[in-house]
Parts: structure tokens; C-alpha cells; sequence
């Protein structure tokens, strides 16, 4: 725990894709600010190691190894933080596929005209779209009780701006993004607020395949004007100030955390 | 206990009042030396005031922005007190008491002078944002390290129906704001706006009235109620801040949802 009280002291925050990237900063991170945080995610040993690390700091946590896939993930989890802490303050949807996913499932992460139903069938019905669905659909009943809560979804700068590949996971993120706004207009009322960010290029295992390419500098510049991935943390950052009351005005918000990428018209 | 932007030099405009004096007292609260600027002294010295009294460290500048030496002699004060810009927080301009002290600026198009039009395009809310960046560019270039941090408006995002040139000034800081953070992004200097909604300040005096209606105050806003200058710091303060560290170009929306429907709910 740090010197003070934190910035999410007394707060209860669930996080799905606890386990690695950026939500795995982000669980730790709103740990070590002062939150209970529960964590789920699909690989028990990973999810442990993030919860040592929350305890190691003087936090406190709880981990649920599930996989959002399977139907009633989203509500255990849910019932696990209210059984074990009363209530949810803060829901950060994360867990989502990445570049590997489409090399395990051919057509995935396509260009359409190469994406079969099944292939679209299988993001948008998957973790990326759905699993944000449920995991809200979940959360929402009692925050809407408590008339209080933060719901912060990491969607994507290709949930704004196109990729020339992954255009379901392009179509999953974009949904997010204005589900986001919907929601927020929609929950305003009882002081439920829900927000955005969307990562550019974070070095997580979700771009692992492309990460190599940020190791030539014209290639790196041509990518990203500050030259760089980001870092999980520097998005858990991000997380931490719209869950937090902090962002208390905050509401429908889109925050772009891409080191420029989508602020220019073509590479400089 | 270390501030979330200790050590850092801060220089603030319009820092007498609303969300600039907001911004001005959190800054140095986390730890930043702040330097203040607006027309009004008293009002400065009441802000520094408030900054001692909570243990902070600061200097102002009582000048106006319309004047052409005032940008450069902020940040030269910046630097002779304490050798370097680290963060600096754009924010004078007008209000809708502006418009009414010059009939026509806050109006329509078809109902706005050209005169009209340069004041307010020509005055704090567009060029005086220029002036104070242009100042502090080449001391941040110079050290490969700043953060500019704009504050401009939802109706920079989406338009109005009447304020057409204040509309336009806000439109203009926000792709102002991603071609800095695209251009200086390679240099250290990171570019970011916020875009506060309806916030209880003088900006917004003559309309603060209409959320007392409660009817009117949730068809303005989902979260029914205007925001408070605090809240409008607390983002400003993570964009200065190191936490924002990969946000460059980015339009931070601080509107309690205003602009995040297409139309207000009926009932």
C-alpha cells in the first residue's frame, strides 16, 4: 500500500482479463490504489502470480479462473465480489483476443471477404463484444441498486479509426465504443458512469506477433509518432483516472491512449 | 508524500478563476511549482494565497493575454523563478459575458461582424492559446520533455447555436492539439485537450440558472447537473501529469455525457 489512502481506497473493482497485459496492470495497479479487486481470467497460474503481486503491496484481491465463453461466467464473478466484498464499484471489461487468436483460428482476424460467419460468429458472439455484454449485463443490476458505479471498457484506436485486417475485431471495438456512449447517456441518471480507452499499440501478448517491428526506427516512426508501444501500466493509468472519482464528471468518454497514432491524417 | 506531478514547473492561464484557478491550486497541491496568469490581480493573489496556504509554492503574472508581450513574458517569469516549463495549461477565454459586453461575438454567424469574428478568433480563445504554446515550444524542444495541456470545450467536438466563433476556436484547438501531438511526439512534448461540458464557473453564469429547473437539467445533461472546476482539474491534472505518459492528440471529454447522444431522452 502507498503513503496514503489511495485513489480508489474502499472501493470494490472487478477486472476481466485479469491475468496478463493490460489488464493485469490494471489489476494490480487499482490494488495497490486502495481497491479490492477480483480478477478473472482463463489461466489459474497467471491469475494467482497477479494476485501474490496485489497482496505483496498490501492489497487485497480475489481471482476466479473462468472463461467468459462459457455461459454464467459473468455472473459468477459478479456474485463472487458481492459475496465477498457487498458490492461493485468499479467493472473494468478488458479481456479480449488478439493477433494469436486468428493464427489458432484461420479467418478470425481477416480482411472481410476472407472472414466466414463462423469466423465473425466467433468474435463478436466471443469474448470481444459478447463478453463485454455480459459482464456489464451482470454488474448492472447492482450498481443501478447502489445508484453508484464506474464501468471503463478498453476498447481499441480501432474502434475509431480502420485496420486493413481483424475487421470484426475492428467492428467489435467500434460497438464498444458507442455502446459506451449509450450506456452512459442511459445510466448517467443513476450515477453510473461508463467510459472508454482505447490503446494503440500496447506491448502486451495480444500484438506479441507484430511487437518486432517497433525494433527498426522508420518502421517504429511510420507506426506510432511517439516512435514506441505503450506500456500495460501506462493504460492502467488511464483505467485508474476513469474509475476513479477523479473522472466524476467523466461520462461517455472515449480516451484515446495511442501515442498519436489515430491524431494524424497519413505518417509524417 | 510525493504529489502526482511533483517537482514539475506548471504555468497556468486564466488561473483567476473557474477551471484555470481549479487546475492552478491542484497542480501545486501534487507537487508542481505553479505559475499563474490572468488580467485580474486580486483575484491572482487570492489563488496564490490559497496555493501557500496549503503548503504549495507559486508566482503570478497579472497580465492580459490579448496584450502580444504577455505569453512571452509569462514563460520567461516560469523560467528566471524556476528554470523550466514542465506543463503548461492553456485555458483563458471569453464567456457568455463576453457577448454581452461585445454584442455580436457570441451570436450566430449571420448575426456575428467580421470585428466580431476577430476578437474572438483573434483574442485569447484562439490566438492566445498560440501565443502561450508558441512561447513555451522552444524551452520544451530545447529539454525533449513537456505537456501542453488545452482546455477546450464540448463545442469544440459539436456545434452550438449560437457562439458560431467561439465554436470554431474550440474546434480549432482540439486538431490543434493532434497536430502538436503528432509533431512533437518525437521530441518528448506531449499535446492533449479536455473538453469540459456544462461546468459551473462564470463561463457559464448567465445559463448556470437553467439546471435549477428539473426538467431543463436532465434534457442539458445525462448526468443532470453541471460539473464543478474541481473535476475539470482532476483531468487536466492526469494529462499533465507523467500517468498519461502514451496520451498525445487526445480530446479528454469531461461533459458528464452531453454530447455522447444524439438527442435528449423524451420523459
Amino acid at each position: 500500500m502507498s503513503d496514503r489512502d489511495g485513489r480508489v481506497a474502499g472501493k470494490v473493482a472487478v477486472v476481466s482479463g485479469a491475468s496478463s497485459g493490460i489488464g493485469r496492470a490494471t489489476f494490480e495497479l487499482l490494488g495497490r490504489e486502495g481497491a479490492k479487486v477480483v480478477g478473472t481470467a482463463r489461466r489459474e497460474e497467471l491469475l494467482k502470480e497477479a494476485l501474490e503481486e496485489v497482496e505483496r503491496h498490501g492489497g487485497e484481491g480475489t481471482v476466479i479462473t473462468a472463461d467468459l465463453e462459457d455461459s454464467g461466467t459473468a455472473e459468477r464473478v459478479v456474485q463472487a465480489a458481492l459475496d465477498a466484498y457487498g458490492r461493485i464499484d468499479i467493472l473494468v471489461c478488458n479481456a479480449g483476443v488478439g493477433w494469436k487468436y486468428g493464427e489458432e483460428h484461420p479467418g478470425t482476424m481477416a480482411a472481410l471477404h476472407e472472414v466466414s460467419l463462423e469466423n465473425w460468429q466467433d468474435v463478436i458472439g466471443g469474448v470481444d463484444l459478447q463478453g463485454y455484454f455480459e459482464m456489464m449485463r451482470a454488474a448492472l443490476p447492482s450498481m443501478i441498486e447502489a445508484e453508484s458505479g464506474s464501468i471503463v471498457n478498453i476498447a481499441s484506436m480501432a474502434g475509431v479509426t480502420g485496420l486493413y485486417d481483424a475487421h470484426p475485431y475492428t467492428a467489435a471495438k467500434g460497438a464498444i465504443v458507442n455502446l459506451g456512449r449509450s450506456m452512459a447517456i442511459t445510466y448517467g441518471k443513476q450515477n453510473i458512469r461508463t467510459n472508454t480507452v482505447c490503446p494503440g499499440f500496447i506491448d502486451t501478448a495480444m500484438i506479441a506477433p507484430v511487437i518486432g517491428a517497433f525494433d527498426d526506427p522508420d518502421t517504429a516512426a511510420a507506426l506510432v509518432p511517439m516512435k514506441r508501444p505503450g506500456k500495460p501500466e501506462e493504460i492502467a493509468a488511464a483505467v485508474l483516472f476513469l474509475a476513479s472519482d477523479d473522472a466524476s464528471y467523466v461520462n461517455g468518454s472515449v480516451l484515446l491512449v495511442d501515442g498519436g497514432c489515430t491524431s494524424r491524417s497519413f505518417a509524417g | 508524500m510525493a504529489g502526482r506531478v511533483e517537482g514539475k514547473v506548471a504555468v497556468i492561464s486564466g488561473a483567476s478563476s473557474g477551471i484555470g484557478r481549479a487546475s492552478f491550486e491542484m497542480l501545486a497541491r501534487e507537487g508542481a511549482k505553479v505559475v499563474g496568469t490572468a488580467r485580474r490581480e486580486e483575484k491572482l493573489k487570492e489563488a496564490l494565497d490559497a496555493v501557500e496556504a496549503a503548503g504549495g509554492e507559486g508566482l503570478i503574472v497579472a497580465a492580459d493575454l490579448e496584450d502580444d508581450a504577455t505569453a512571452p513574458k509569462v514563460i520567461d517569469a516560469a523560467i528566471e523563478a524556476y528554470g523550466q516549463v514542465d506543463i503548461l495549461v492553456c485555458n483563458a477565454g471569453v464567456g457568455w459575458q463576453y457577448g454581452e459586453e461585445h454584442p455580436g461575438t457570441m451570436a450566430a454567424v449571420h448575426e456575428a461582424s467580421l470585428e466580431n469574428w476577430r476578437d474572438i478568433v483573434g483574442g485569447v480563445d484562439l490566438e492566445g492559446y498560440f501565443t502561450m504554446i508558441h512561447a513555451a515550444l522552444p524551452h520544451m524542444l530545447e529539454r525533449e520533455k513537456g505537456s501542453i495541456v488545452s482546455v477546450a470545450s464540448m463545442a469544440g467536438l459539436t456545434g452550438l447555436y449560437d457562439a458560431h466563433a467561439y465554436t470554431a476556436t474550440k474546434g480549432a484547438l482540439i486538431n490543434l492539439t493532434r497536430s502538436m501531438g503528432i509533431t512533437y511526439a518525437k521530441h518528448g512534448v506531449r499535446a492533449n485537450c479536455v473538453c469540459p461540458g456544462f461546468i459551473d464557473t462564470p463561463l457559464i453564469e448567465p445559463a448556470i440558472d437553467l439546471f435549477k429547473d428539473d426538467a431543463t437539467r436532465w434534457a442539458m445533461v445525462p448526468m443532470g447537473r453541471a460539473g464543478t472546476p474541481e473535476e475539470m482539474a482532476y483531468a487536466v491534472t492526469y494529462l499533465a501529469s507523467d500517468e498519461s505518459s502514451y496520451c498525445t492528440g487526445t480530446a479528454l471529454l469531461a461533459d458528464g455525457g452531453c454530447i455522447s447522444r444524439s438527442f435528449p431522452a423524451a420523459g
